[in-house]
């Protein structure tokens, strides 16, 4: 199968497209990609690449790898090591995405890169740091996102066809994601829901993407809910949980006894990050091992998890 | 996977055997894509004896579709177990196929 799109500018990995279609046409705003939800399209997008180049499968159930050969690509291959590795055990699709999705900074900056070797992209200001929200990414000429946009009204408006497989893949990654509203108009999108929602569900990927995206959305509103009602707030310990999953799935930990000292529970440096979570009243935190510093996680920042030591 | 074809009338019948995924989707692609350069127009798929089904399989077979309609032709299936329904149900293929119980059913109903 034929992979890559190809634009003016060169070949474009499923990832790229949909990181190109989430730029705001106008100023190149990058606020939309840094979406915590953006984080598990961008995981789909990944994984729907390496379908197509059926580098892995899957069902209704679980995701396998299959062939494990280098993409060329380092997001790609990044994730196709991982899956050759650990995907043996078959865990399911959602259980990948919610595992890419943890790396989607690193990924983002990746793609970047990318981009702006094949020239789609360009820096404007050279001195601002990367990650950063204010940085603006302005496509340059616009083409490719436009070539982009126009492929997927296409294939919207054109109600009976079926089509091509590249095009489901993008649609549903689209449908199931906010880029939706960058495409269509308001009027545009109640007309052709019941196409869009017939070609997003072609895809198993992207129907386990609006899966994932769903249980995201519920645990907010459960958590809101509980804020509004002003039910008993979870206490330090339960708000660090899914951190503790977060970083156990991140680096494939198995045994909470191989947790790095600050998140494991009965040393010293655990009470210690208790206490943190409960000042701050979050547990979205990083620690770090060498300055032995707390601090409130933002996507400027890079984890520090074992000391030296470990 | 195992292809074994039949023809009834101009209808070209294929059962279809063991599991459609990423090994074996090559094969039925590179089958189907042999009989619509031979002109075949109607094509029935007798998926009784298929076992499993993957996201590479749904794909190739919806390739198919689309290639044979493009050459005003016709793909039908027949004989999905429960679970290879319930796949095609999940991702909206029961919109897009027609399709039979039984490949009588199918031969009958393209007759008519």
């Amino acid at each position: 199968m034929d992979n890559n799109y190809q634009t003016q500018s060169g070949y474009l990995t499923i990832p790229e497209e949909i990181f190109l279609l989430s730029l705001y046409e106008k100023e190149g705003d990058t606020s939309l990609i840094h979406r915590k939800t953006f984080d598990l399209v961008l995981a789909g997008s990944i994984l729907m690449d390496l379908a197509m180049r059926n580098c892995i499968d899957t069902d209704l159930e679980v995701l396998y790898p299959d062939r494990i050969e280098p993409t060329n690509d380092f997001v790609l291959d990044d994730v196709l090591m991982e899956i050759g590795t650990r995907g043996k055990n078959h865990q399911s699709v959602s259980y990948w995405l919610n595992r890419i999705s943890l790396k989607a900074d690193e990924f983002r900056d990746l793609i970047i890169t990318s981009l702006l070797k094949k020239g789609i992209l360009r820096i404007e200001n050279k001195k601002i740091r990367w990650f950063s929200t204010a940085l603006k990414y302005p496509v340059l000429g616009n083409a490719e996102v436009q070539e982009i946009r126009s492929r997927v009204r296409e294939v919207v408006e054109h109600e009976s066809g079926i089509p091509d497989i590249r095009d489901i893949v993008i649609i549903s990654l689209v449908a199931n994601s906010n880029l939706l509203e960058l495409v269509f108009s308001k009027d545009e999108l109640q007309k052709h829901t019941p196409r869009i929602s017939q070609i997003g569900k072609m895809d198993l990927i992207g129907q386990a993407i609006a899966e994932s995206l769903r249980e995201s959305i519920v645990s907010n509103i459960k958590t809101r809910t509980r804020e509004l009602l002003g039910l008993k707030d979870q206490s330090p310990e339960e708000k660090l949980e899914p951190l503790i999953e977060e970083i156990k799935m991140k680096f494939g930990i198995e045994s909470d006894e191989r947790l790095p000292e600050w998140l494991r529970k009965g040393t010293g440096q655990y009470l210690k990050t208790i206490d943190f979570v409960r000042s701050k009243g979050t547990a979205n935190i990083v620690y770090n091992t060498y300055t032995g510093k707390y601090s409130v996680r933002n996507y400027s920042q890079h984890m520090h998890i074992f000391g030296s030591g470990q | 996977m195992n292809i074994l074809k039949n023809s009834v009338d101009e209808t070209i019948v294929l059962d279809i055997e063991g599991r459609l995924d990423t090994t074996s989707y090559p094969q039925l692609e590179a089958y189907m894509g042999d009989l619509l350069k031979q002109g075949a127009t109607k094509i029935v798929l007798n998926l009784s004896s298929l076992d499993y089904i993957s996201s590479s399989g749904l794909r190739v077979i919806l390739k198919t579709l689309k290639e044979i309609d493009q050459k005003g032709g016709a793909l039908y299936l027949c004989g999905l177990n429960d679970h290879i329904m319930e796949i095609f149900e999940v991702s909206g293929f029961t919109e897009l196929f027609q399709i039979y119980s039984t490949r009588e059913e199918a031969l009958n109903n393209i007759d008519s």
